[in-house]
């Protein structure tokens, strides 16, 4: 495409001018020829009629001869004496006529010479005529030596015509196709310039229908990028040139900045700097920026037409043509006030955050601290307590009265619960703080187990255990196992009055989730208390009846929700309990 | 049982009620002859090390089993347990801690130092009681003490 259009169209335009050039040289060479070949032609005639005049002329002097010699009057020799003259003019002709063409002028010599022995023939006759030697000249008449010189010139005319008709025929045959040739030539080259003009002016038709459908195209554009650009209301769209000064503004940065585009276009882009900024050379470093990297983002106040400030989040491109020639900037701008402060909310929010994570961070340390000096220091009292009792029954037991016996009794079991009840506790909180460690677990085996450890304790009553085959799950064997101790511990409880007592466990489909259930047939519990369940000292039942801290179901509701799963209650007063529980999505 | 004049258990505790509590369990098991009491760490460490006040004792006869409390004054019972363990003169003595807490920290710790064993102290006499005979009985009777040699040589 080195060439493009133009060129060619050129070009096409070139060659056809060439081409036409060339073959009206080649016509005027041919007229030329034309003309000369005319030219040669009247001269042939000329010469053919002068030696016709000489053949008559010849014919006239003879005539007027016999006429002087038959009668002897001078009048007769008046056509002779024109003759004569009229001859040497027309020999005067042909030898101009036939300068150059030397056999032409030989035989023209050859007839001067033979025009001349008739003459002096002529001559002589007419001489002895009027020396009254009449006899000698009819005599001489007579010899038919005048005749024979008649003939002779009557044939050299004759060849001499011949001849030249000849020549005439060849130069006519030579000159005609050399004039077809011509014919052709021009023919051919108009033909061929017609090709190369049509097709130059095809190519010039479809380069400016071309042209005139890019603009239209470009018109197009402009009208889409416009209404583009005026659409977009959200964001301040404007174009600059190489020095920064305002070439468009969109109705966006009319909405963002107040600014109409009549006030702001040939302003420099600073004008909405903050003074401060602009003494700064902010604005100037931001077109820096551009320059160097090609692009530049920028985040500051902005000022409005009405003085009023805004945070704004800009983008500046600069624009430059293949070759890399700067044309300008174009610049997009929005306004990011509430983003800015939306941001600086969470920034507080996420700084009270870690604040309050750090102080979680040492509540919990303190915690730590607490239980573990709980576990070591609370627990020593209590062994005291029932330890000292407990001497007191064994050394003096005896020597005491039946109330003392019974008040130490009650010390004991106060301190033995109080002891229960601080490791409950302490478990609950253990269970709290502990990361659970996950492993796939056989619930089957667990369950088991703490049922075995459980028949230990039946003191001799009738249980029926239905234990149905339970899932594999993902889990925390050491906390589900504290999970079953306590529903089924409980279950054992709370059927004491039942015999036999039926417990049963197994697993069904809950909205989708397996969930594993401990049911009984024990006194169960109204459901209006079913809130109360779970939470830390709630009890439905007094001590007396059913022992207990009141601590069990919230450390199973505890890891329970550890493993990212629900447990809840269905019991009904009297008739028995069924709890349910799932493992959340770890379930397997 | 140990020989006469040999120490058969050194009982390292701080609180006195504690201290008369487990010194009666073990005398009503028969266990409490020989027994030598250390009222925190660093009384322990001079016990058994034969400095402080304790200056003089033969190192050859070193306790059949050390029961120790954790909290402690002074040095507390896992640094004891460390020390011991980092001694060769020490390193083989049974040790049994016998302490309020199950915190996992401290069981951790405890085995991980090299304890032989671990028992809370329950709050229930007549258990503990039941407890500290079967641990004497075990320890002092059914056990297989490492070789005197190797104890004072190693």
């Amino acid at each position: 495409m080195s060439w493009g259009l133009n060129g060619k169209i050129t070009a096409g335009f070139a060659v056809a001018l060439a081409i036409l050039g060339a073959s009206a040289y080649i016509s005027y060479q041919s007229t030329g020829q034309l003309i000369e070949t005319s030219r040669q032609l009247s001269h042939t005639q000329q010469v053919l009629e002068s030696l016709e005049m000489v053949l008559v002329t010849m014919d006239d002097a003879e005539t007027g001869q016999r006429g002087y010699l038959l009668t002897g009057k001078e009048s007769y020799l008046e056509p002779y004496e024109a003759a004569r003259k009229r001859l040497s003019s027309v020999f005067a002709n042909l030898d101009e006529l036939t300068t150059g063409d030397s056999e032409s002028q030989r035989n023209l010599g050859m007839l001067s010479r033979l025009v001349k022995q008739k003459q002096q023939e002529l001559v002589a006759t007419i001489a002895m005529k009027r020396a009254n030697k009449t006899d000698e000249a009819s005599w001489l008449v007579m010899s038919d030596l005048g005749k024979k010189e008649m003939d002779d010139i009557r044939d050299l005319i004759n060849r001499i015509e011949t001849r030249e008709k000849a020549r005439m025929a060849e130069r006519n045959v030579a000159w005609e196709a050399s004039s077809r040739r011509t014919t052709q030539v021009v023919v051919l080259a108009v033909g061929i310039a017609f090709v190369f003009l049509l097709a130059a002016i095809l190519a010039l038709n479809s380069e400016a229908s071309e042209r005139a459908r890019a603009e239209g195209d470009l018109r197009k554009n402009r009208a889409r990028t416009k209404m583009l650009t005026d659409s977009i209301t959200d964001y301040a769209i404007l174009m600059l040139d190489s020095e920064g000064r305002v070439l468009s503004w969109s109705p966006g940065a009319t909405k963002i900045l107040g600014y109409k585009q009549e006030e702001m276009v040939g302003q420099s882009f600073s004008r909405f700097f903050p003074p401060d900024d602009v003494t700064a050379g902010v604005p100037q470093k931001e077109l820096e920026k551009v320059l160097v990297n090609g692009r530049a983002e920028a985040e500051g106040w902005r000022v409005r037409k009405d003085g009023s400030r805004f945070w704004a989040n800009s983008v500046m491109v600069a624009i430059r043509d293949d070759q890399g020639q700067l044309h300008g900037f174009s610049k997009v701008m929005r306004d990011i006030t509430e983003r800015r402060a939306a941001l600086e909310e969470i920034e507080s929010l996420n700084r009270d955050l870690a604040q309050r994570a750090s102080e979680l961070e040492a509540a919990n340390k303190e915690l730590e601290a607490f239980t573990y000096s709980v576990s070591h220091d609370l627990r020593a009292p209590l062994r005291h307590i029932d330890g000292f009792s407990q001497l007191l029954v064994d050394e003096y037991g005896p020597k005491l009265p039946e109330d003392v016996r019974r008040y130490l009794d009650r010390i004991q079991n106060g301190a033995r619960q109080m002891g229960q009840l601080v490791d409950e506790l302490l478990n609950l909180a253990r269970i709290g703080r502990k990361e659970i460690r996950l492993q796939v677990t056989g619930l089957d085996s667990v369950v088991e187990q703490v049922v075995s450890d459980l028949k230990t304790e039946l003191n001799g009553r009738k249980v029926d255990w239905k234990i149905a085959s339970l899932p594999y799950v993902e889990c925390d064997a050491t906390l589900l196992k504290q999970v079953f101790v306590n529903l089924l511990s409980n279950a054992v409880k709370y059927t004491r009055p039942r015999n036999p007592a039926v417990i049963e466990v197994g697993s069904v489909q809950k909205n989708g989730t397996p969930a594993v259930f401990v049911r009984d047939n024990g006194v169960g519990f109204s459901m209006k208390y079913a809130d109360k369940l779970f939470g830390v000292f709630q009890r439905l039942h007094r001590a007396e009846d059913f022992e207990g801290t009141g601590i069990g179901l919230a450390t199973v509701q505890r890891i329970i929700q550890k493993h990212g799963g629900r447990i809840w209650a269905e019991a009904e007063l009297d008739k028995g309990a069924t709890f349910y529980f799932t493992l959340g999505n770890r379930a397997n | 049982m140990s020989k006469d004049g040999d120490t058969s258990i050194l009982l390292v505790e701080d609180n006195v009620d504690d201290l008369e509590l487990t010194l009666h369990a073990l005398r009503s098991n028969k266990l409490a002859n020989n027994i030598e009491v250390a009222r925190d760490g660093e009384e322990a460490l001079d016990f058994l090390f034969c400095r402080g006040r304790f200056t003089g004792r033969t190192k050859g006869s070193q306790p059949s089993l050390v029961l120790l409390d954790l909290k402690l004054p002074k040095v507390d019972g896992l640094e004891v347990l460390r020390e011991m363990r980092n001694n060769p003169a020490t390193r083989t003595i049974p040790v049994v801690i016998l302490t309020s807490s199950k915190e996992e920290k401290d069981l951790m710790t405890g085995y991980q130092l090299g304890v032989n064993s671990y028992i809370q102290k329950p709050v229930d006499f007549s258990q503990f009681r039941e407890t500290v005979r079967q641990l004497g009985l075990y320890w002092l009777v059914v056990n297989q003490a490492p070789p005197v040699e190797a104890v004072g040589a190693a």
